[in-house]
């Protein structure tokens, strides 16, 4: 990924010690814009993490601490905020309903979306139109769906149901998902599909013993996006559940009242709510910026 | 399915396909797009339809069980409003032009800085933190960013009053819900735009530098004339992804500010969540739901019109 370029080559001289000079200045020089870029890489990469930083500090902290006017960027370490939560049956239940809700759409998401991204990505169904298609799905908002989405759900009882959420969840991770997978698929050559055709495997055969074989990591990534998209949402839950399957997103607002905020319980729910987006960072690294960027080809 | 699959592939890929239409349609590849394509063509026209619908009928707590139809009652009242004018102004002001700008803006220049550093092995590790920020929920953001900047127990205030200064009330006073709402969007979604830029700028070619060094192009020569129509898919599929999240954005400002003070920070989707679920009016609710839809069509339609005839060439 080395960008570079290529030095142009240098000159033949009899003036060894000049062209000596020569280089150094410019690798001195070099090296000062590297130090001078890495600088500005860490305050960038310092100012886009030192808010989580915080709200991890913040969680550890007890109340007296959090409580006060001073700068203080160092306290002692306090567990309350989580030995309270991790006691309280609200809190348990939300993060259950949360890890399920993703779980399960996350799933149905990838069995919908695989199919569709391979038939795009191998036998170009569609073309281009259909890619724009699905692409243009993901940028509605989910707020026009929320009314009809509502009354539907209203209607036949299914409000603060598992099944209400998941099938809204689906609707705003599937086109990402399988834009996902079809670029993956895109990038597995068809001669290893061919042979395995040849040799008497059955289409379907060769899309599950070849294809997804070959591209297990990206439907690992593909799934990701599902899974954080349902885990982070707010709208769905806030509209369609009512105590039931309440969400870590939604239930973080009860620790707002109207005479207190209590912040050490606010911070700890949202330091928990980062645990699965870090991991799923660490997962997708290698492929974002291939992922956005190749995406059309 | 199983009617393609059980046939002998190699008796099968040798005949060439003449079948009907009716036969086109139960081809294996077409087939692969039935679950998602039946998926989302029955609850997308539903929910079209019941939206289009709903914004006709005067749907409120009383009427719930037999909505009457109103025509256009809805229309003329919702678009009316001041709130509604507000919140279109809102959204497309801060949330759209000022917003995306600025992250498109940031993001791009940062990416021409970074592009030259070899990071080696530690680039993933830089690119996965500088994702973070996107990947988490906008609610929970919300929620951070409201303590950093509450008046008395917040970071920002806390540092600004060790350095003697005055502490702001930032989310007390529109102008300042205002500034904090479009900054933590910008600081949010920055290092979203800086990586596909980064990506872009990876995959040039390197060819059209060579030879505008031999013919002596300054270094801006090349940024303007090179790099910039070569990047344009890059931005422009940024300008899509930011414009549309522009419209779509809620939990956001929903978490900072509610919308106010006032209506000072009000959005199309709050308004129209507030129409269904305060006031209780799906009717006017949907009004609000089928003007957005409008707006991100337009808005979508043209720039991925501009994205297609670019990938075309």
């Amino acid at each position: 990924m080395s960008t570079i370029r290529k030095t142009p080559p240098i000159e033949r001289s009899n003036d060894f010690m000049h062209l000596r000079h020569r280089m150094t200045r410019r690798n001195i020089s070099r090296r000062a814009i590297e130090v001078v870029l890495f600088t500005i890489l860490a305050v960038v990469v310092f100012l886009a993490i030192a808010p989580f930083l915080w709200t991890i500090a913040i969680s550890v902290r007890s109340r007296e601490m959090i409580f006060q006017r001073s700068l203080n960027l160092f306290a002692p370490i306090v567990l309350n905020n989580y030995r309270t939560m991790l006691s309280s049956s609200t809190f348990l239940s939300a993060l259950f309903n949360t890890a399920i809700i993703a779980t399960v759409s996350t799933v149905i998401t990838m069995l919908l979306a695989a199919p569709a991204g391979y038939a795009m990505g191998r036998f170009n169904v569609g073309g281009k139109s259909l890619l724009l298609t699905v692409l243009s799905l993901r940028f509605f908002p989910v707020a026009i769906v929320i009314v009809p989405s509502y009354v539907f759900f209203s209607n036949v009882r299914m409000v603060d149901r598992l099944p209400a959420l998941v099938i809204m969840m689906i609707f705003i991770s599937l086109p990402l998902a399988i834009w996902i997978i079809r670029s993956f698929v895109v990038q597995i050559p068809a001669a290893y599909e061919e042979s395995a055709l040849t040799d008497g495997c059955t289409k379907l055969g060769a899309l599950f013993r070849i294809t997804i074989p070959m591209c297990s990591q990206g439907m690992v990534v593909a799934a990701i996006f599902p899974f954080v998209y349902a885990w982070n949402e707010f709208l769905i839950p806030l509209v369609l559940t009512r105590f039931r399957w309440t969400t870590l997103t939604v239930y973080s607002s009860i620790f707002i009242t109207d005479h207190r905020v209590d912040w050490g319980s606010i911070m700890a729910v949202v330091t928990i709510m980062l645990i699965p987006i870090a991991i799923g960072v660490v997962i997708v690294r290698r492929y974002l910026m291939r992922g956005f960027a190749g995406g059309l080809k | 399915m199983t009617m393609h699959t059980s046939a002998d592939p190699v008796r099968r890929r040798s005949k060439p396909i003449h079948g009907t239409k009716l036969r086109k349609l139960f081809q294996f590849k077409y087939v692969l797009l039935y679950p998602a394509g039946i998926y989302f063509v029955t609850t997308g026209t539903y929910f079209l339809y019941w939206l289009v619908r709903t914004s006709f009928l005067q749907m409120t707590a009383r009427t719930i069980r037999d909505p009457p139809f109103v025509g256009f009652a809805n229309y003329s009242r919702v678009l009316n409003s001041s709130t509604l004018r507000t919140a279109f102004g809102n959204t497309v002001l801060y949330y759209v032009l000022i917003s995306v700008t600025l992250q498109i803006l940031l993001g791009f220049c940062l990416a021409l800085l970074f592009n030259k550093l070899t990071m080696g092995r530690a680039q993933g590790w830089v690119l996965a933190v500088l994702f973070i920020p996107a990947m988490m929920a906008q609610y929970g953001v919300a929620l951070i960013w409201n303590l950093l900047l509450n008046t008395e127990l917040g970071l920002l205030n806390q540092i600004a009053r060790s350095l003697g200064m005055e502490g702001q009330r930032w989310l007390g006073n529109p102008q300042g819900a205002v500034f904090a709402t479009i900054m933590v969007n910008v600081w949010q979604f920055t290092p979203f735009v800086f990586i596909i830029m980064l990506g872009g700028l990876q995959t040039l070619p390197n060819e059209p530098y060579e030879a505008a060094t031999v013919d002596g192009a300054s270094a801006l020569q090349k940024l303007l004339l090179i790099t910039l129509p070569l990047m344009k898919p890059i931005f422009l599929i940024a300008i899509v992804f930011r414009v549309t999240d522009g419209f779509r954005l809620f939990d956001l400002v929903w978490g900072m500010t509610r919308g106010g003070p006032g209506t000072s920070t009000q959005t199309l989707t709050m308004t129209l969540y507030k129409e269904a679920f305060e006031m209780y009016d799906l009717g006017s609710a949907s009004v609000v739901g089928v003007l957005l839809l409008f707006v991100i069509a337009i808005f979508a339609s043209g720039l991925l019109k501009l994205l297609y005839s670019e990938a075309q060439e």
